[in-house]
C-alpha cells in the first residue's frame, strides 16, 4: 500500500524590510476614497510631510485607487502588489520607483521523509524555467528568486519527486521531506524534468555512489558491498591489482587522493585486502572530483574523494547490520531527540579469522588477519539556523601474515561541525578536526623484540562561506589550517634485557594553510565556478637538517654540516596560488559541453618503495628538500543526456602535467630513515586519457558503461631528455559495465564485466648467478604488460517475504545476497615470479601468479528492524 | 613474501603456474663475484655470464687474467680452478688500513676492474647457544615435536657504522632457507651487544650448528641489500620494483658495458657447537 505523504512545512521569516526606518510608512493618508492618478497623489503625501522621493518621468501615468486613513506602507504596498511601482526606504527616505519585482531568498533542508535525515544532491527545480539548485553536502539549499508563485519541484535519485505551489512574498526557510521509492517494478514515472544534474552541473568530472538510496552498488567479492570497489567500475579510477589498496585516478598516484571522511582526512583507506574503511551501512553519500577540484579543496594532487557518513534516523530507532564470509556488521541509530537530534553507530569486525585457522598449518600459527571500524555520529538540529555534528571513526587492522612481524594500523577521527545560517542568503560550516594514522610493527626478528610506532596527527580548523546572491550566483569562501605532526618512527624494545637501544627519528612539524574565494554564477548559456585558493606550507623545528654539498646530491657522502631549529623556528617555507575554473557551455536542453582547469599543489608524500602501498609505508612532509608536488589539469567533456534523462552519456578528454612528484632510487633503504632524502628522487608525470559513460538511471533495468583510454608516465627529472616510461598502473584500454535488473517485487540480479590491457611489467632479459643466488637481470621497466584482464561477478538479491502468513506486516525487512565473484574462472595473472627452478637448479623459471584462479562463491544476510 | 603468497593461495583460492613468455634479448654480461678475507687462505674470485633468464645454466669465463692489487702496489695473481673460479696462487689474507682492488683482462682484451676496497675490523661472536621451541609435527598430527636454533650474541664496537653479514650452515651446508642473505646493521645497538635469535633456521638433535659473522662494508652491505631485494621479493604488488643490481665493477675499455656483481671483503667471525 502506497502510504507516501508529502510532508511540507514551511516557516516564513520576517519581511527584509524590517530594521529600516518606518516612521514615514506608517504615516496615514488622509485623501478621500477614489481614484486618482497616480503621481498627483504621490505628491500629495509628500506634501503632508513625508519624506517620498520619486522621479515623475520614470512612473506611470495611471489612476491608482487610495483609501482614506490607509497608511503609506500599506498604499503602496498595494500598488507594488498590483505591479504599478516599488518602493524602498534609503537614509529615511521613501524612494519611489517604477514597478520591479523583489527578490527573495528561499532556502532549507531537504530530508528523507522517513528517517528524517538530510539528503546531498537533492534537486529543487523551478517549473517553467531553468532556475534551480542542488542541496549541498549537509543537504542545505538556497535559491533567490524574484517574489511571486512558483511550482518547485523536489526531486532526487531513488525518491519520488514532490510538487508544491509556493507563494514567494518574504525570504523563506521551507524544509522538504520526500518519500522513497518503495516499489520499483515499474517503470518509474518520470516527471519532464528528471535529474540532468549531470549536464547542468557547473563541476566536470564528478563520479558519484549514493549509498543511502537506491541506485546501484553491486556486491564485490565474497557478497560484500565495497565503496572503493564500486567506485573502479567508474571511468578514469583505477587499481594495480585485485591485492593492492589504493585506488589512482586519471593517472594519479594513490597518495595524490585527498580523502576525507565527513571532512577529516583518512590517510589510508583500505583495510586488509582490498576492503575500503567505509562501512557502506554508515556511509551517506560519496563524491569523487576527479578533474576539477573545487577551490574548497586541496592538499592533494589528483582528485578528491569525499565520504560523508549518515547521519541516523531522526524519527525512530531502528537497528540494521549483516553477517557475510568476510565481515559481520551492525548499526543501531534513531533520535536523541526526536525529529531535532540523532545519532548513528556502526561496528564492523573481519571474520577472516576463523576462516584463515581453520586452513592454517603449524607454521601459520601466529598467521592472523582482522579488521574493526567503529562509525559514531552525533547531530542535533535544534533550530533552523544551527546544525551541530559530532562524529568519529575508529578502525583497526591487525596483520600477521608472513614478516615476522605483526603489524598493526589504523585510522583514528574525530570531528566537530557546525553550520550556522547567517542569513538566508549566507551559509557556512565551521569544522574542527583531529585524524591520526598510525602504525605499529611487532617485531620478533632476528634483533631481539621490538616494537616499531609511526604516526601521523593532524589538529585542523576550518571554516566556509557560500553566499548566494541569486540561484544562478554565490560565492564561496573560507579558510583552513591544519597542524601536521608526523612521528617517522620510534623502535622501542620489548625485552627490559635487551642492549639495544632506543631510536627515536625526529618528529616532523608542519603547518598546511589555505584560503580561497570562488564563484559560480552564469551569463547566457555559460555558467562558470572559477576561484583561486592560496596554499602554504610553515615546515619548522625542532629539528636537525642536515646540509649537503650544493654541488652533489643529498647523499650521506655529501653531508656538509648540520643545522638545529628551535621548536616552532620556521625551517621552510612553501606557497602556491592555484586557481581553477570550470566552464559548463549548456549547448541545448539536453546537452552540454564543460572545460576546466585545476592547479593543485600537495605538500604531503607517501614514501612507498613497492608496487603497491603498504599500510606500513611513510608519510613525509615536504621541506628542505622535497618540494610540493604541483599538479595542472586540462578537461574537456560533452554531456548528452536522451529520453527525459533517463540515459546519461559523456565524453570527456582530459591532460595532466605533474611536477615534482616524489619517487626513490633503486634499493632506496626508507625504513628509519633518519635522512630520507638521501633515498628519493624527483620525477616528472603526465597523463592523458579519453573516457566514455553511458548510464541508464531509472527503469527495471539500470545500470551502466564505463570505458578508459588512458596513459600514464614518468621520468626521472623535469623537463629532462629523458623518455618517459609508462606508470606501474597504467592500463591503456580500461572497460567495466554493471547491471541490474529487478526481476520481481522480492528479486533483484545485477552483474558486472570489467576488462582492461594488463598493466605494466619489467622482464628480466637475463639471468646470473651471484654466491649461488639466481638473480634476474632487468634492463628497461615496464617495457612488456601482464596479459589482459577480464572479469564477471553476478548477484543476486533475495528479499525475505515482507508479509507473514496471517496477512500481518512483518517487523523486520532482511535480505539475502549471493555473489559469484570471477564466474568464469579466469586466472588473471596479477603478477610474474622470476625465481630459481627448484627441480633445475641454476635454471630460471617464470611462475605466473593469479589471486582468484577460480570461481569465487560469497553470500551475506542483512537484515533491519 | 613467499609465506604471504602462501596464505593468498588458501584463502583466496589462488593458483600459481610457471609459464613461458617472450623476454627481451639477453645481454651476455660479465658478472664477476669476489671476497677477500682476514683468514689466510686462499681467495677466490668468480667470473662468468649472464644468459637469457630461460635459458641453459650460466657459462662460466675460464680463460681471463685475474690479479687482485693494493694500493701499497702488491698483487696477488689468481688462476683458474673449477666452475668459473680462480683462486690466488699464494694463500694470503686483506689486512686492516689497506685498500684492495680486482682487475681482469678478458680474452678479448677488456679490462675490468673494481673500486677500491678497505677492509673492516672483525666483530667478534661472544656466546654461540642452542635454543628450542616445541611446534606441532605436520608430519605426525598430534605430536609435538622440537625444533633447535641459534642464539648468538656479538659485540658491537661503537662509535661508527658497522654492517655485518650473517651465515648458517647446518652440517657444513649453508643454510638458505628463509633467507639467504642475512644483513644487519648496528643501527640499533650501536656499541652494544647484539642478540640473535635465529628461531628460523631450523637444526634436529646431533646436527653441527656453525655461524659465520662476517663485517662487510657499507658498500657490500648495500649491494648484498638490492642483490637480495631483486632475488626475494619481485613482482607481487607488495614487493620491491625491479632494478639493476649495481656493484663496484666497471669495464675500463668499454664503459657503456654494464658489469655485474662485486668484488669485496670481508672480516669473518665463525663459531660452532653441536647440538645436543
Amino acid at each position: 500500500m502506497n502510504r507516501s505523504k508529502y510532508i511540507l512545512f514551511a516557516v516564513f521569516a520576517l519581511s527584509c524590510l524590517s530594521g529600516i526606518s518606518q516612521s514615514g510608512l506608517d504615516s496615514l493618508i488622509t485623501i478621500k476614497n477614489g481614484n486618482y492618478p497616480l503621481k498627483p497623489t504621490l505628491q500629495s503625501i509628500k506634501n503632508s510631510g513625508v519624506p517620498l522621493a520619486f522621479s515623475t518621468n520614470k512612473l506611470p501615468d495611471i489612476e491608482v485607487s487610495v483609501r482614506n486613513g490607509e497608511s503609506v506602507r500599506d498604499f503602496l504596498e498595494r500598488q507594488h502588489t498590483n505591479q504599478i511601482v516599488s518602493y524602498s526606504v534609503e537614509n529615511s527616505q521613501i524612494l519611489v520607483k517604477a514597478y520591479a519585482p523583489r527578490k527573495f531568498t528561499l532556502n532549507g533542508r531537504i530530508r528523507d521523509a522517513e528517517s528524517n535525515e538530510h539528503l546531498i544532491g537533492a534537486n529543487i527545480q523551478i517549473k517553467g524555467t531553468e532556475l534551480g539548485g542542488t542541496t549541498n553536502g549537509y543537504g542545505y539549499y538556497s535559491i533567490t528568486l524574484d517574489e511571486g508563485k512558483y511550482n518547485v519541484i523536489i526531486s532526487h535519485i531513488g525518491y519520488k519527486s514532490f510538487r508544491t505551489q509556493i507563494d514567494l512574498r518574504s525570504n523563506a526557510y521551507v524544509g522538504f521531506s520526500i518519500n522513497p521509492h518503495v516499489v520499483q517494478l515499474k517503470e518509474v514515472e518520470i516527471s519532464s524534468i528528471a535529474n540532468d544534474a549531470n549536464i547542468s552541473s557547473n563541476i566536470p568530472s564528478v563520479s558519484r555512489l549514493n549509498v543511502s538510496s537506491n541506485s546501484i552498488l553491486t556486491p564485490y567479492l565474497l557478497g560484500e558491498v565495497d565503496v572503493i570497489q564500486n567506485s573502479l567500475l567508474q571511468p578514469g579510477i583505477k587499481a594495480i591489482g585485485e591485492d593492492a589498496g589504493g585506488i589512482h585516478i586519471r593517472g594519479g598516484r594513490v597518495d595524490q587522493n585527498l580523502i576525507l571522511l565527513d571532512e577529516a582526512p583518512i590517510y589510508n583507506p583500505i583495510h586488509v585486502g582490498q576492503v575500503s574503511v567505509f562501512n557502506p551501512d554508515a556511509v551517506n553519500d560519496v563524491k569523487i572530483f576527479k578533474g576539477f577540484i573545487p577551490p574548497a579543496y586541496g592538499g592533494r594532487a589528483s582528485s578528491v574523494i569525499e565520504v560523508r557518513q549518515r547521519e541516523g534516523n531522526k524519527n525512530k530507532k531502528s537497528f540494521s547490520g549483516g553477517i557475510g564470509i568476510l565481515s559481520a556488521r551492525l548499526v543501531a541509530e534513531g533520535p536523541i531527540k526526536k525529529g531535532k537530534s540523532s545519532f548513528l553507530a556502526s561496528a564492523r569486525q573481519s571474520l577472516l579469522n576463523p576462516s584463515i585457522e581453520s586452513f592454517a598449518n603449524t607454521s601459520a600459527r601466529r598467521e592472523r588477519i582482522r579488521f574493526r571500524d567503529i562509525n559514531l555520529k552525533i547531530n542535533s538540529n535544534p533550530n533552523e539556523r544551527n546544525t551541530y555534528y559530532l562524529s568519529g571513526y575508529f578502525g583497526k587492522d591487525r596483520n600477521a601474515v608472513g614478516f615476522n612481524s605483526i603489524r598493526n594500523w589504523g585510522n583514528t577521527t574525530l570531528n566537530f561541525r557546525w553550520n550556522h545560517l547567517f542569513s538566508p542568503k549566507l551559509f557556512s560550516n565551521f569544522s574542527s578536526f583531529i585524524s591520526e594514522y598510525s602504525y605499529k610493527v611487532e617485531n620478533e626478528e632476528l634483533s631481539g623484540t621490538s616494537v616499531f610506532n609511526s604516526r601521523i596527527v593532524d589538529y585542523s580548523i576550518k571554516s566556509d562561506f557560500t553566499y548566494s546572491f541569486k540561484p544562478t550566483n554565490e560565492i564561496n569562501f573560507g579558510f583552513s589550517a591544519i597542524f601536521h605532526r608526523l612521528k617517522p618512527g620510534d623502535r622501542e624494545t620489548f625485552d627490559v634485557n635487551t642492549t639495544t637501544s632506543l631510536i627515536e627519528l625526529d618528529a616532523e612539524h608542519g603547518l598546511e594553510s589555505a584560503m580561497y574565494l570562488s564563484q559560480q554564477t552564469e551569463v547566457g548559456p555559460l555558467r562558470f565556478n572559477y576561484g583561486l585558493r592560496y596554499s602554504t606550507l610553515h615546515n619548522f623545528g625542532p629539528e636537525q637538517v642536515l646540509v649537503y654539498s650544493p654541488d652533489a646530491l643529498p647523499s650521506d657522502s655529501t653531508v656538509v654540516d648540520t643545522v638545529s631549529f628551535r621548536p616552532g623556528q620556521l625551517i621552510k617555507f612553501y606557497d602556491n596560488l592555484e586557481p581553477r575554473l570550470a566552464i559548463n557551455w549548456r549547448t541545448g536542453p539536453n546537452n552540454s559541453l564543460k572545460m576546466a582547469y585545476s592547479k593543485t599543489a600537495q605538500y604531503l608524500h607517501l614514501i612507498s618503495n613497492t608496487r603497491a602501498p603498504a599500510p606500513t609505508d611513510i608519510w613525509k612532509l615536504s621541506d628542505t628538500f622535497i618540494p610540493p608536488t604541483i599538479n595542472e589539469q586540462y578537461s574537456i567533456g560533452f554531456y548528452q543526456n536522451f529520453k527525459q534523462n533517463m540515459w546519461e552519456s559523456s565524453i570527456e578528454f582530459y591532460y595532466r602535467d605533474i611536477r615534482k612528484e616524489i619517487s626513490y632510487k633503486n634499493g632506496a633503504d626508507l625504513i628509519f630513515n633518519e635522512n630520507l632524502e638521501t633515498e628519493l628522487l624527483v620525477n616528472q608525470g603526465r597523463s592523458f586519457g579519453m573516457e566514455l559513460f553511458l548510464k541508464k538511471k531509472y527503469g527495471k533495468f539500470t545500470g551502466w558503461l564505463s570505458y578508459t583510454l588512458s596513459r600514464s608516465e614518468t621520468r626521472f627529472e623535469d623537463d629532462s631528455k629523458d623518455a618517459f616510461i609508462v606508470n606501474d598502473f597504467d592500463k591503456t584500454h580500461d572497460f567495466s559495465t554493471t547491471w541490474a535488473l529487478n526481476i520481481s517485487d522480492r528479486v533483484s540480479a545485477s552483474a558486472n564485466f570489467l576488462y582492461s590491457t594488463g598493466i605494466p611489467v619489467t622482464l628480466p632479459s637475463d639471468k646470473y648467478s651471484f654466491e649461488n643466488n639466481l638473480v634476474p637481470h632487468f634492463v628497461d621497466r615496464n617495457q612488456s604488460r601482464l596479459p589482459d584482464y577480464h572479469r564477471l561477478d553476478f548477484s543476486v538479491k533475495w528479499k525475505a517475504k515482507k508479509i507473514k502468513k496471517d496477512g500481518s506486516r512483518r517487523k523486520n525487512d532482511d535480505f539475502w545476497v549471493f555473489t559469484l565473484y570471477n564466474v568464469y574462472a579466469r586466472k588473471n595473472v596479477n603478477s610474474y615470479f622470476f625465481q630459481e627452478s627448484e627441480l633445475n637448479p641454476g635454471l630460471g623459471e617464470i611462475v605466473q601468479y593469479s589471486i582468484f584462479g577460480t570461481i569465487v562463491p560469497g553470500i551475506t544476510y542483512s537484515f533491519k528492524f | 613474501m613467499k609465506r604471504l603468497i602462501t596464505i593468498l593461495i588458501i584463502f583466496f583460492f589462488s593458483c600459481e603456474e610457471v609459464v613461458v613468455i617472450p623476454l627481451p634479448t639477453e645481454q651476455n654480461l660479465l658478472v664477476v663475484e669476489g671476497w677477500i678475507t682476514d683468514e689466510v687462505e686462499r681467495q677466490y674470485v668468480r667470473l662468468s655470464r649472464s644468459n637469457s633468464f630461460s635459458g641453459p645454466l650460466n657459462p662460466v669465463i675460464e680463460d681471463a687474467t685475474v690479479l687482485v692489487q693494493t694500493r701499497d702496489g702488491l698483487s696477488q695473481t689468481y688462476s683458474y680452478s673449477q666452475d668459473g673460479s680462480y683462486l690466488s696462487d699464494n694463500p694470503y689474507r686483506a689486512i686492516r688500513g689497506e685498500e684492495y682492488r680486482l682487475s681482469v683482462v678478458l680474452q678479448n682484451g677488456d679490462l675490468i676492474r673494481s673500486t677500491w676496497t678497505p677492509i673492516e675490523s672483525k666483530t667478534d661472536i661472544v656466546l654461540l647457544s642452542v635454543d628450542s621451541f616445541e611446534e606441532r609435527d605436520p608430519d605426525n598430527p598430534g605430536q609435538n615435536r622440537t625444533i633447535y636454533f641459534p642464539r648468538i650474541t656479538a659485540r658491537d664496537s661503537a662509535d661508527y657504522e658497522n654492517f655485518y653479514r650473517w651465515i648458517l650452515f647446518k652440517d657444513g651446508q649453508q643454510l638458505t632457507d628463509p633467507e639467504s642473505i642475512i644483513l644487519q646493521t648496528d643501527r640499533i645497538f650501536d656499541g652494544n651487544f647484539i642478540p640473535n635469535d635465529f628461531g628460523d633456521y631450523q637444526y634436529d638433535l646431533g646436527d653441527n650448528m656453525k655461524v659465520e659473522l662476517h663485517t662487510i662494508t657499507k658498500e657490500a652491505f648495500d649491494f648484498l641489500s638490492l642483490l637480495k631485494s631483486q632475488t626475494t621479493t619481485l613482482s607481487a604488488a607488495a614487493s620491491t620494483t625491479p632494478a639493476i643490481v649495481n656493484g663496484n665493477i666497471s669495464n675500463l675499455s668499454r664503459p657503456e658495458e654494464t658489469v655485474l656483481g662485486f668484488f669485496g671483503t670481508r672480516a669473518v667471525s665463525t663459531d660452532s657447537v653441536i647440538v645436543r
